[in-house]
């Protein structure tokens, strides 16, 4: 902060987002804005660098050469646990919400582009897959990973392409192409089971995510990992891990993408479409702080 | 001179639990924090330090004067004058434990002692770290390098003052 570094520490919560505070200067800034809210530097915003939540499994592919934060030993046994965020569904949400179908606690994936937001419910894209939609006039794809978990929103408008594009998904690989439609019928009734008020009225109720099943929908696939570290004890048999392929064709071309968001095959290949920010949060949060941001839902008008 | 000091040693430590309560009590987590009592409460932790002290002296000062030896009591008074003196006992005793507590709690910072943050921030090889390829992690990439922050970690302090890249970072979740 103007030629300064601070150093952050836990300092308390407001309205369900975390208070830090600089040894420096002693202001007060709030976690999801990067806003100093109190204190000498009041008003000053913290530069937001690029980030995502992804799976580690994802993430040691993408980046083999990366570094990994060291756990610290003697807080080990206080690190939350798997699935802890489910045991926060149960609390109240205490900021104001606006009428619709999303709970409080439900998880979001949250777009915000010119001035423009855009929040995809984390159970839909799951559903989905593959969602395209347009923010302000930017036409974007969300896309659901290879491990089920991670989500990448894109701009479907790739530096040298002509126009936007459109996407769709291939579930399996194409030399699986004889059991595609089994698994995915199977694939399907597994993510719509735990999302059946969805699937009943899918044009009214975008999601309430069934708190584990959004945050790690299972896949139906076998537990084995295809990432570098293969034969590592990583995953359990009932919560199954996979990096099988994944394959996204455009419309106009047939080039195959990969989550990177790049065309490896076809005429587009070498292309990259941009991956725009987005952050994966409790849908009240996102609300108190992006108040006009509408909310993604299957069959509304944009 | 010790009825006013009696009253100021009760008004110095009801603001004692005023100073140092406030803020506990208005930033909890699972409660919304309405504007004006964050902004008191933010206010109060940055000035409680000194605030607590100051009336922790008055209490100190306040609590000799009424304690001091009684003069010589009528004697067909003696019963009503132990029972006062046991009044201004009891009083001065919870007003200096009340001061005492208040001002440890406005010097100390709490959140540090339920949540300890990581002081040798370090990073190993992907190798050396033994997550389930299924947990989440917070990726951060810039000049070059790519971190990885587990989540379930981050979950616990929430921030980590790190460098990456050649850039001081902070990486919050």
């Amino acid at each position: 902060m103007d030629g300064r570094v601070l150093h952050f520490y836990l300092a308390g919560i407001n309205d369900e987002n975390f208070l830090m505070r600089d040894r420096e200067t002693g202001s007060w800034w709030q976690q999801v804005s990067g806003r100093a809210i109190a204190g000498p530097l009041r008003g000053a915003r913290l530069r937001l660098l690029s980030s995502e939540e992804i799976s580690f499994g994802l993430w040691r592919r993408e980046y083999p050469w990366g570094t990994v934060l060291a756990p610290v030993a003697a807080d080990r046994k206080n690190y939350v646990r798997a699935g802890w965020v489910k045991r926060y569904h149960k609390y109240a949400v205490v900021v104001p919400l606006p009428h619709g179908p999303l709970k409080g606690r439900s998880l979001v994936v949250g777009v915000t582009l010119a001035g423009h937001s855009v929040a995809y419910p984390l159970a839909q894209v799951a559903k989905q897959g593959v969602i395209e939609d347009t923010l302000g006039d930017t036409p974007i794809l969300v896309a659901l990973g290879p491990d089920q978990r991670t989500v990448r929103v894109f701009a479907r408008r790739a530096p040298g392409l002509p126009a936007e594009d459109s996407f769709f998904k291939e579930v399996a690989a194409p030399a699986a192409d004889a059991g595609t439609k089994g698994r995915a019928a199977s694939e399907a009734k597994r993510v719509r089971k735990p999302l059946a008020a969805v699937a009943a009225r899918p044009a009214v109720r975008p999601a309430h995510p069934a708190p584990n099943t959004a945050a790690s929908p299972r896949t139906g696939g076998k537990a084995a990992s295809t990432a570098p570290g293969k034969g590592r004890k990583t995953a359990k048999a009932s919560k199954p891990f996979t990096l099988g392929p994944w394959k996204l064709l455009d419309a106009a071309t047939g080039s195959q993408w990969d989550f990177r968001g790049c065309a490896i095959q076809g005429k587009e290949q070498g292309r990259c479409l941009p991956i725009l920010p987005s952050l994966t949060e409790d849908w009240f949060d996102w609300h108190h702080y992006h108040p006009q941001s509408r909310v993604w839902s299957v069959g509304l008008p944009r | 001179m010790r009825r006013f000091s009696f009253w100021m040693l009760i008004v110095a430590a009801v603001a004692e639990v005023l100073i140092a309560g406030i803020p506990v009590w208005v930033i909890r987590p699972f409660v919304a924090q309405p504007p004006r009592a964050l902004a008191l409460a933010m206010a109060l932790r940055d000035a409680g330090g000194g605030a607590t002290l100051l009336a922790l002296a008055v209490i100190v000062v306040c609590a000799a004067v009424v304690l001091w030896p009684p003069r010589e009591s009528r004697s067909g008074a003696a019963e009503g004058a132990r029972r006062r003196r046991w009044a201004r006992v009891t009083v001065a005793v919870a007003a200096l434990v009340a001061g005492g507590v208040a001002t440890g709690i406005a010097h100390v910072d709490y959140f540090q002692w339920m949540f300890h943050p990581d002081h040798d921030v370090r990073a190993i090889p992907i190798a050396q770290a033994h997550w389930p390829a299924r947990a989440m992690v917070l990726d951060v990439h810039l000049g070059g390098q790519a971190r990885a922050y587990p989540i379930r970690e981050m979950g616990y302090y929430h921030v980590v003052n790190d460098r990456l890249g050649g850039a001081p970072i902070a990486a919050t979740y």
